[in-house]
């Protein structure tokens, strides 16, 4: 039995997998224990399948590494770096992130000014150690940095990614002292001291929450097998995670690119704008035919110097929070009223949301909501929304839509950003909506950007989660090397990564991750090459005709090569894929044809000014290849699509509702 | 009619290829400049020689660019090649800028539909004497002159220009890779163009970007038509020209008169001897930057139609626009710094609540060259180091930063270890350097550095005299300081300064603060 468990600021996401069939469910997220939601949902799970105790496999995102870092919060870190260099990470690359500000802003650094420390230490580019730290002096700063009540130390020496052996050795006293240690080299060994600092701090920042919180997991889940998703698409276990926690930082999110990526592949749509709406935060992307990869991901401001999936995060969702500036402008977000309070509609919560803006229009439907488990409360919604329409001179209704209206703007600026902000047109994609708030908002967005096509995939107010359970371990190492091709042969390099793949498999052993019999791994090998001189190298496949390769990939990049000149291998970079033979199986299952029964009826929602009768028929009921008008509602247990007027839909053999502009030549 | 959405996609289309542009010559080039720090440009013009879109990279080049292309426009209409220019008095800068522009067609119409260009600084332009910018009197000592020229025939380089410049510098292995980038560079754009042409269609894509270039001049017109009318002026010194110890007058006079701005400069010193002098270009580009910086909250769309209703003027043999051959090697990074001091000091009469203190006014550029017999080659290399910013009516001075008319990147410690016969021994805030008062002005840097051969350094900064000033109480950021130990020596260096350094020998520079804001 595969779970994949999503846990989201608002709610936390469980999809089962189970001899064939898949179950999903939605339970509220409890910010101070989020590990007891977990396993509150794998109990829910345990009561209906006893017998399934033993087969459990556990995947679970989670974007507590994330919110402490966008929140500022974290354990107590301390820096020690080389004598002379305590402020790289302040200084940073010595340049402001707005060319006209006069403000000249930096990102605030993750360690503050009087908990960075130097030591007497010194490594050269070479390798050769000029100062190796003593022992008084690392004694003297770990008492210091105990009086501080420091939790967490980062230690970041020059020219460790050449040899870390000063960063291991004061890394092991302080680990010895009972800190949580980051070293900038085991992270990322690879040069550029100020993105490895930053690595570095950011871990050590994270570390001991993550720690505590997996150890919580473990003790709550006992004897089962837990992966985390990490930023690169693959999943590591917990052991792994507990060490490199900064590896997770897009968790949740780039396991929603994951299931996009199988869904397009399954159904031959791959030129995709992802569209996640949670209660929290709403996450886009562009997938074309591959996920976009980055190494220049900024988490709060500052650089993670990590390979991963490529997304865009905004804070606005379902539950963000509607409000009046003093110049009476209406704003949304980015505060969230998440589950608890939750909307207005819950309760319990005094904020006006986004969700209560769908509630007054009509989009939601207050007895079936959230499968009907939780009764929503409109009285007051109503009473709240005429109230901010008298103060403004407009009516329930009007305010409503125009909450949803600004919330739709923001959203779709955040998608113009990853694609007309690249170049690409979004009339070339298809819009692909997921999450809790993803079906009532979509075709509007599409609308704004002169799209044609939507899709909303099966399972898609909890699609992410079940992307989760599609990942696989992948662990990736990049590391510096400076060699020079005409020095070096083939059978030298074959050698330096088989110490890389040495290190993976001693990795995955510690965690018993290998069954010789049954478990595949795939390396895949590449080279980070450019011209001697040269500061961005290309990443080419290594095999015997590399350098052949580079030239060609030069040419094609840049249009230039020089085929005599001197080349540098700066950096190896391995990638293990731990492939099981039960995992390859296809996600998405065919419908039957028979579908349930319950057959169009009519309701009135407030849409484009005005109430407007609109078709409601449920997603299950959808007779597969049938063409249906907008307006309509579909609605299903976990969330609602809407369809206006222009659009026409059907649902596909996989379960996917594909929504379709009439007339598309019309709207350029 | 013109579509909201539509105008966005092309403003993003078109601004996406300068930025490819961009990303091609940073990642493809080998000065160290070009990749680590990003002093480089890319831009795309119309054909009226009008900038369209750039990608965000050197305030001291994007705004020069613009008035460079409007001085190139006729000589770029009698061709269909790939033109090079370095010459400051025929459209470039300073020598070490290399400005390549490529005519973009449509079809095969005769005139030009767009241009595409980028400018580069090169770590070499084989100066007379040693150093990047060295203190010399003549442009001709600065280095090789490049007048306008076709860079290529037939798309393929021309050897002939292409030899005439590597035999006159010290370093043509990296010259040769950075010039083709460069080529390779516009060849992309033009490409790109093209094909947002044939998208698109020529006509429709001319008429939205001129609407956006409309805009942008009915953004400013807007903001100088409440601006209250008058004439302001401000006045400020840089420190030396490094062959006397006179400081040098800079100074703005600005008049607001009928929805139009009109910044003079006229009673700025005479030229003078060292490489302070700068052509009007530079002026130019410190306005253009000063305008986008203070319309920031207007959104104002990046191009040059908010230089429309804007004037300039300067007095021919002033230091701001000397008579050839005078030098002007650091006017670009140096001058064009205390023109932006003073033109905030205008601006600050008449929008005080938008403007800072002084920042540190200075690029302290920092060069190094001699054979390094490690690596067996002859190298050169050049830095600049960030100092404290202004600190403003509400917000303190961010520390050890890059202000102004730069915004390059450091040299990472290990790139730089790496790469030159270099150590660095600090690099760290110089705490207590900003100017005090009720928000402080931000901190400068110490940067030492320790040679491992025997070579030469140049130290080109200001602000070692007259410090950045402050506002509305707040005190003046500290001077900087440049100091050197040479053979266990300890020694004062001046602002401006050539030293021949041997093994074990250490060059330390102190950047100045940031002005502070208010009464403590």
């Amino acid at each position: 039995m595969l779970i994949g468990i999503d846990t989201g600021g608002t709610f936390t996401d469980f999809v089962v997998l189970h001899g064939g069939g898949v179950e999903e469910f939605k339970l509220s997220t409890d910010h101070l224990h989020p590990e007891r939601v977990v396993a509150e949902g794998v109990e829910q799970i345990l009561a209906t399948y006893p017998e399934a105790c033993e087969t459990i496999e556990i995947f679970h995102g989670t974007t507590l590494g994330t919110n402490l870092l966008l929140e500022g919060k974290g354990a107590r870190t301390a820096l020690v770096t080389t004598k002379g260099f305590k402020d790289i990470v302040e200084i940073g690359r010595q340049n402001r992130s707005d060319l006209y500000s006069f403000k000249a802003l930096k990102p605030k650094p993750p360690v503050d000014r009087e908990h960075r420390h130097e030591l007497n230490e010194r490594m050269l580019h070479t390798g050769e150690a000029v100062i190796i730290p003593t022992d008084p002096e690392i004694e003297v700063l770990a008492g210091q940095l105990g009086k501080d009540k420091i939790e967490a130390v980062a230690v970041c020496f020059l020219n460790s990614y050449r040899n870390p052996d000063n960063e291991k050795y004061v890394g092991e006293v302080l680990a010895r002292s009972g800190f949580h240690v980051s070293e900038s080299a085991d992270l990322a060994p690879v040069y550029r001291e100020y993105e490895r600092f930053i690595l570095a701090a950011m871990n050590a920042r994270i570390g001991p929450f993550f720690k505590q919180y997996l150890e919580e997991l473990e003790r709550l889940l006992p004897r089962m097998k837990i992966q985390i998703v990490q930023s690169n698409g693959g999943t590591a276990p917990i052991g792994m995670v507990k060490k490199k926690p900064i590896h997770t930082v897009l968790s949740g999110p780039s396991a929603g690119v994951l299931a996009a990526s199988a869904i397009g592949k399954t159904i031959g749509k791959e030129n995709l704008l992802t569209f996640d709406m949670g209660g929290t935060s709403t996450d886009v992307s562009l997938y074309d035919r591959g996920f976009s990869f980055t190494d220049g991901l900024m988490v709060g401001g500052l650089p993670l110097g990590l390979n991963v999936v490529n997304i865009e995060t905004i804070g606005a969702g379902g539950g963000s929070i509607v409000t009046l500036n003093k110049a009476l402008v209406l704003k949304v977000g980015p505060e969230s009223a998440g589950s608890v309070p939750g909307p207005m509609c819950y309760g319990c919560g005094h904020h006006l949301t986004v969700t209560d803006a769908n509630v007054v229009t009509g989009r939601i439907n207050p007895e079936t909501f959230y499968g009907g488990k939780r009764k929503l409360k409109v009285e007051p919604v109503v009473l709240a929304f005429r109230e901010l329409g008298r103060t403004i001179g407009r009516t329930t209704e009007e305010v409503a839509e125009g909450v949803i209206d600004i919330v739709n703007t923001m959203m779709a600026g955040a998608l113009k950003k990853v694609s007309a902000g690249k170049g690409a047109d979004p009339s070339d994609y298809i819009l692909l909506g997921y999450g809790g708030g993803g079906g009532l908002h979509a075709v509007d967005l599409a609308s704004r950007l002169g799209m044609h096509e939507v899709i909303f995939p099966p399972h898609t107010s909890v699609f992410s989660a079940f992307g989760l359970i599609q990942a696989k371990v992948t662990r990736d190492i990049t590391q510096t090397v400076m060699l020079n091709p005409r020095r070096i042969t083939y059978e030298q390099l074959d050698r330096f990564f088989g110490l890389l793949e040495k290190k993976i498999l001693k990795e995955f052993d510690e965690e018993n991750l290998v069954d010789r019999a049954k478990t595949d791994i795939i390396f895949a090998r590449s080279l980070f090459i450019q011209y001697a001189g040269q500061g961005y190298p290309l990443e080419i496949p290594c095999d015997r005709l590399y350098l052949q390769r580079f030239h060609l990939e030069h040419k094609r990049l840049y249009g230039f090569e020089f085929p005599d000149k001197a080349t540098d291998i700066v950096n190896l970079r391995i990638r293990a894929v731990l492939g099981t033979s039960d995992q390859e199986m296809s996600f998405f299952q065919e419908v039957s044809s028979i579908v349930e029964a319950g057959g169009l009826t009519r309701k009135k929602i407030f849409l484009g000014g005005s109430w407007q009768d609109v078709r409601t028929i449920g997603r299950a009921s959808l007779p597969p290849g049938e063409t249906i008008l907008g307006p309509a509602l579909v609605e299903e247990a976990m969330t609602t699509l809407l369809i206006p007027e222009g659009w026409h839909f059907t649902r596909d053999r996989y379960d996917c509702v594909v929504v379709t502009k009439e007339n598309p030549r019309e709207v350029s | 009619m013109i579509d909201p959405i539509k105008t966005e996609i092309i403003r993003a289309n078109i601004t996406a290829v300068a930025e490819e542009m961009g990303v091609i010559l940073r990642r493809s080039s080998f000065s160290t400049n070009i990749k680590e720090r990003l002093d480089f440009s890319c831009a795309i013009f119309n054909r009226t020689g009008e900038l369209v879109a750039h990608a965000e990279h050197i305030p001291v080049h994007i705004g020069s660019m613009v008035y460079s292309m409007r001085m190139l426009l006729p000589r770029m209409q009698r061709t269909r090649e790939t033109i090079i220019v370095n010459d400051p008095y025929s459209g470039g800068t300073h020598l070490p800028d290399i400005t390549l522009i490529t005519p973009v067609f449509a079809d095969d119409s005769k005139e030009a539909a767009f241009y595409v260009a980028n400018r580069a600084h090169h770590a070499d332009i084989g100066a007379k004497q040693r150093g990047v910018m060295p203190l010399v009197t003549s442009i001709e000592q600065e280095g090789v002159l490049i007048r306008p020229v076709e860079f290529t025939q037939d798309g393929q380089i021309n050897r002939k220009v292409l030899n005439r410049i590597l035999n006159n510098v010290r370093t043509f292995e990296e010259r040769l890779v950075d010039l083709t980038a460069q080529v390779s560079v516009n060849q992309r754009g033009v490409l790109r163009l093209s094909q947002l042409i044939s998208h698109y269609g020529l006509d429709n894509l001319h008429n939205y970007l001129d609407s956006l270039l409309d805009s942008s001049e009915s953004v400013i017109r807007t903001f100088i038509a409440k601006l209250p009318q008058g004439t302001y002026s401000f006045e400020d010194v840089l420190d030396d020209d490094s062959f006397s110890q006179t400081p040098i007058a800079i100074a703005c006079c600005a008049t607001v008169e009928d929805n139009r701005l009109t910044f003079d400069f006229s009673s700025s010193a005479d030229q003078v001897k060292g490489p302070l002098n700068t052509v009007e270009a530079v002026v130019a580009s410190a306005v253009y930057y000063c305008l986008m910086g203070v319309l920031q909250e207007e959104e104002i769309p990046r191009n040059s139609g908010m230089m429309r209703p804007i004037r300039i003027v300067t007095r021919p043999g002033s230091v701001l626009n000397p008579h050839y051959p005078a030098a002007v090697g650091a006017g670009n990074v140096e001058t064009s710094q205390r023109i932006v001091d003073v033109i905030l000091g205008v601006l600050r009469q008449l929008i005080p609540e938008r403007i800072p203190a002084a920042s540190q006014g200075t690029m302290n550029n920092l060069s190094f060259e001699g054979l390094d017999t490690k690596r067996k080659r002859y190298f050169t290399y050049y830095e600049t180091i960030g100092g404290g910013a202004g600190a403003g009516p509400d917000y303190d001075g961010t520390s050890g930063v890059h202000c102004h008319m730069t915004n390059t990147l450091n040299t990472p410690v290990e790139v730089l270890e790496h790469q030159y016969p270099l150590r660095a021994i600090r690099y760290q805030l110089r705490r207590g350097s900003g100017g005090n008062g009720l928000h402080k002005g931000g901190d400068g840097l110490i940067r030492e550095l320790e040679a491992l051969v025997k070579l030469t350094a140049t130290i080109i900064s200001e602000r070692r005299v007259h410090p950045p000033y402050g506002l509305d109480g707040g005190n003046s950021g500290r001077v900087g300081k440049n100091t050197a130990i040479l053979k266990g020596l300890a020694e004062n260096l001046k602002s401006k300064e050539t030293l021949f350094m041997e093994n074990g020998d250490r060059i330390t520079i102190m950047t100045p603060g940031g002005g502070g804001y208010g009464k403590a």
